[in-house]
């Protein structure tokens, strides 16, 4: 059973930025965590005593891991970082947090789950939203988008990309939607991709598998596939109503690509997301970065 | 969770003309540089494999925007392209595309040229339609808000909305590929004196419906006659100004006057046929040869069999969009008049204009001195003829033809009118709208704790939209601001200006 988890990073000692890209290094590496998106960072005034500002991002985990597990996980990340526990709002070196837990509301002496003071914290909240748009209280079935445009604004600086292809990325571009994706192989690349196009289509959360739809094509390269994948899903959507949950059983044999799209028919309104017109080849690629470590860049025309 | 029903479908999955083997070459992008060669008028020079140079119209500001994005670079890679004659131009309301800039004319020669998928866009032939009635604004009065709410009823609009009863069965779908708008007024929607006021009678011909592949059909078909979502919208005006007194007559403009304008393409189907397109002219860049700076570039050589079957589909695309806004428009020109209870015939709306901005088209230049037959790609970007163009006809023959310029839903709209030098100097081209500043999500977040509705509300607009992230993400602050790109284009001497209309209500999709 795998969950969607939120991770809050926060840092203002000791060049905040490099804190958090060790973190998110380090977290690369539990057993049973696989990052999908880091936010950029944002810098944000501090709370409590004076002291430095604070460099915030999110970074967006699926995990196998129970709660319990992953806080102590990201409490020996904190520690081995040099972390000393102890005023409480004082200044950090490296501060994780366990934000939002898809689904699921968690209060137990070690932790509570979304994090009690996230609906109020546009620091928390922004990232976040960035890189899980779709992202809900699931105590209340709130929206969080909803939630933070309720907020004022708290002074949050301008997001500031991270120098880091980590999971999946939000990249910029006027027009256009465009996305970074990192994977184990070029075919979990390849079903990442896809599932970060699923959850700018439709609301994943709200989709269910109970049908499915095989997508068998051939292409020049590795892109021309990807490319193509996408573009099915695109297809499968604004013309078949098909609402994509994920992509699985992904093989490439040769110019060859075979998968399933899980997800539901007959598309409702209220799971659907941004409308998306076209897969582009803009800038569009796919590579192994380095042995083991596939990163895919898409733009999508919305 | 119902996995009993689990069925097995397939897709289609043939990608359509990709031969395997290798993608087409790439080259390095050439190095970009902005000299300025006038107020408005900003050259990049050629370098690196740039076979002409750029020519970006804009002003100090507008340039300093593009220094932090890769508009200009778009630019410089276009001006790469085999066979495109005169230089790679780009409008005021430049933004970065993806391949070509939005807001990029590139004209290229019918030997030794090509055409090029992405520098249409995917919204095949999306336009603008103004329409005028013979009533003041202000006679509207406490209406406005029913009418706009009536509005948003008459034409489907949203994610993956479909017209009612399912569009038109294949046989008129052919029709309507064929024919554009005017097989709409066949079919009941508007008038035919509709098509004088239509960019090329609203009808391109030389379309090829068996070009338009069954999973376009499929994509399209239902959603004739539907809005879409984005930048889409419908929207009520009040001209607010007027420029020209006797060019504005003869549009069909005056002053306090109340008009709708519409935004909207081809929908799925012309998606689809670019997303095709695309895919086919991978391989046949890398069968001629072409070496690209960006895949999204690709192209095929004028006069191969890839060039002639898209420019085909492309046509027939474009006639579909023709035919979209001419049942939207006849849509809301029924609300309207049903509404305030007019008689079509006698005090009914008149259609103003319609103009495509994402299209490509074979048009007769001077070229160095010589006429030349070139294909013009305009993507983000709009015709504009002088008085006199023989492609003119009837009243606008001696006035020139209406540049349509809608702005961000808060602040203005223009009417220009072209001129002489926008033949010699772009191609008889002109800007298509205010041009994009902020990208969607940044949109969303520089938005945050702020009631997008309430806002326009308070300066007496009332918009409407199937999702309120839909408004933020059009929120005025995401556009360049309209009086500077009209000041530039006008500044250029490319249009003259015509009449201003302010926004009174707007639904968008």
């Amino acid at each position: 059973m795998t969950a969607r988890v939120a991770i809050g990073l926060g840092s203002n000692l000791g060049k905040p930025e490099r804190q958090i890209l060790i973190a998110v290094r380090a977290l690369e590496h539990v057993p049973g965590v696989t990052p999908l998106a880091l936010s950029s960072a944002y810098r944000t005034e501090p709370i409590g005593p004076p002291q430095p500002r604070y460099l915030n991002a999110v970074l967006v985990v699926e995990t196998t891991l129970e709660a319990e597990a992953l806080l102590s996980a990201l409490h020996g990340i904190e520690a081995a970082m040099g972390r000393r526990r102890g005023m409480r709002y004082g200044p950090r070196i490296i501060d994780l947090d366990v934000l939002l837990l898809e689904g699921r509301v968690i209060e137990t002496p070690r932790l509570s789950a979304p994090h009690p003071r996230l609906c109020e914290r546009a620091f928390a909240l922004v990232p976040l939203l960035e890189v899980w748009p779709g992202a809900c209280d699931p105590g209340t079935g709130r929206r969080l988008a909803d939630v933070l445009s309720g907020l004022g604004d708290q002074g949050i600086g301008p997001p500031r990309p991270l120098p880091a292809r980590v999971g999946r990325r939000s990249l910029p571009h006027t027009a256009d939607v465009a996305f970074a994706v990192t994977g184990s192989s070029i075919e979990d690349a390849m079903e990442r991709a896809a599932t970060a196009l699923v959850d700018l289509m439709v609301v994943r959360r709200d989709v269910v598998e109970r049908d499915r739809m095989a997508i068998d094509l051939t292409a020049g390269d590795h892109v021309e596939l990807m490319v193509g994948l996408l573009e099915e899903l695109v297809f499968l959507v604004d013309a078949r109503s098909f609402a994509p949950r994920r992509v699985g059983g992904l093989r490439i044999d040769g110019g060859r690509l075979t998968a399933t799209v899980y997800g539901e028919p007959d598309v409702r309104s209220e799971q659907l997301g941004t409308r998306v017109k076209a897969v582009t080849y803009h800038g569009a690629e796919i590579v192994e970065a380095r042995a083991g470590r596939w990163t895919a860049t898409v733009t999508v025309d919305v | 969770m119902g996995k009993r029903n689990q069925k097995k479908r397939e897709t289609r999955g043939q990608r359509k003309g990709a031969s395997p083997g290798p993608p087409p070459e790439r080259i390095q992008p050439p190095p970009v540089r902005l000299v300025r060669e006038g107020t408005f008028r900003w050259v990049v020079p050629r370098a690196g494999s740039m076979t002409t140079t750029g020519l970006i119209f804009a002003d100090e500001h507008m340039i300093d925007d593009l220094r932090r994005d890769q508009g200009a670079q778009q630019v410089a890679n276009v001006a790469t392209l085999p066979g495109i004659v005169g230089p790679a131009i780009a409008m005021p309301d430049i933004h970065l595309g993806y391949g070509f800039p939005i807001g990029g004319v590139a004209a290229f020669d019918a030997s030794g040229g090509v055409v090029s998928p992405g520098g249409i866009g995917y919204d095949i032939n999306c336009g603008v339609r103004l329409m005028a009635s013979e009533l003041h604004a202000d006679e509207l009065g406490d209406h406005l808000t029913p009418l706009v709410d009536a509005l948003q009823r008459a034409v489907p609009a949203g994610v993956g909305s479909t017209q009612r009863g399912g569009g038109v069965r294949d046989r008129d779908l052919d029709t309507v590929l064929s024919e554009g708008a005017r097989a709409a007024v066949s079919m009941g929607y508007g008038e035919r004196h509709d098509l004088d006021r239509i960019e090329d009678g609203g009808r391109i011909a030389d379309a090829a419906p068996d070009e338009v592949s069954a999973k376009a059909r499929e994509r399209g078909g239902p959603q004739l006659g539907t809005l879409g979502s984005g930048n889409h919208f419908i929207e009520l005006q009040r001209v607010d100004r007027i420029f020209d007194d006797p060019t504005a007559r003869a549009f069909g403009l005056f002053a306090g006057q109340l008009v709708v304008m519409i935004h909207t393409g081809s929908r799925g189907l012309g998606h689809q046929v670019c997303t095709e397109a695309v895919q086919l002219m991978g391989g046949a860049a890398r069968a001629a040869g072409i070496a690209l700076p960006d895949r999204q570039l690709a192209c095929a050589p004028l006069g191969s069999d890839e060039a002639n079957r898209y420019l085909g589909a492309m046509a027939a695309a474009a006639n579909f969009a023709f035919a979209n806004r001419q049942v939207i428009g006849h849509l809301v020109a029924q609300a309207i008049e049903g509404f305030l209870g007019l008689a079509p015939a006698t005090h009914g709306l008149r259609l103003v204009y319609d103009i495509a901005h994402n299209i490509a088209k074979w048009e007769t230049h001077e070229v160095d001195g010589r006429r030349r037959r070139v294909l013009v790609h305009r993507k983000g970007a709009t015709r504009a003829l002088g008085p006199g163009a023989p492609e003119l006809t009837g009243d606008l023959a001696q006035v020139g033809q209406p540049v349509l310029v809608p702005g961000d839903m808060g602040r203005a709209s223009y009417v220009l009118v072209g001129t002489d030098d926008a033949a010699r100097e772009t191609f008889s081209s002109s800007c298509h709208g205010a041009g994009r500043r902020l990208s969607r999500s940044e949109a969303l977040r520089t938005a945050r704790g702020r009631q997008i509705v309430f806002e326009l509300a308070s300066k007496g607009i009332v918009a409407r939209a199937e999702s309120h992230r839909t408004l933020v993400e059009e929120m005025p602050d995401a556009y360049k601001d309209i009086e500077a790109v009209v000041a530039v284009i006008c500044g250029a001497g490319i249009c003259r200006p015509v009449a201003r209309m302010v926004p009174m209500g707007v639904v968008k999709g």
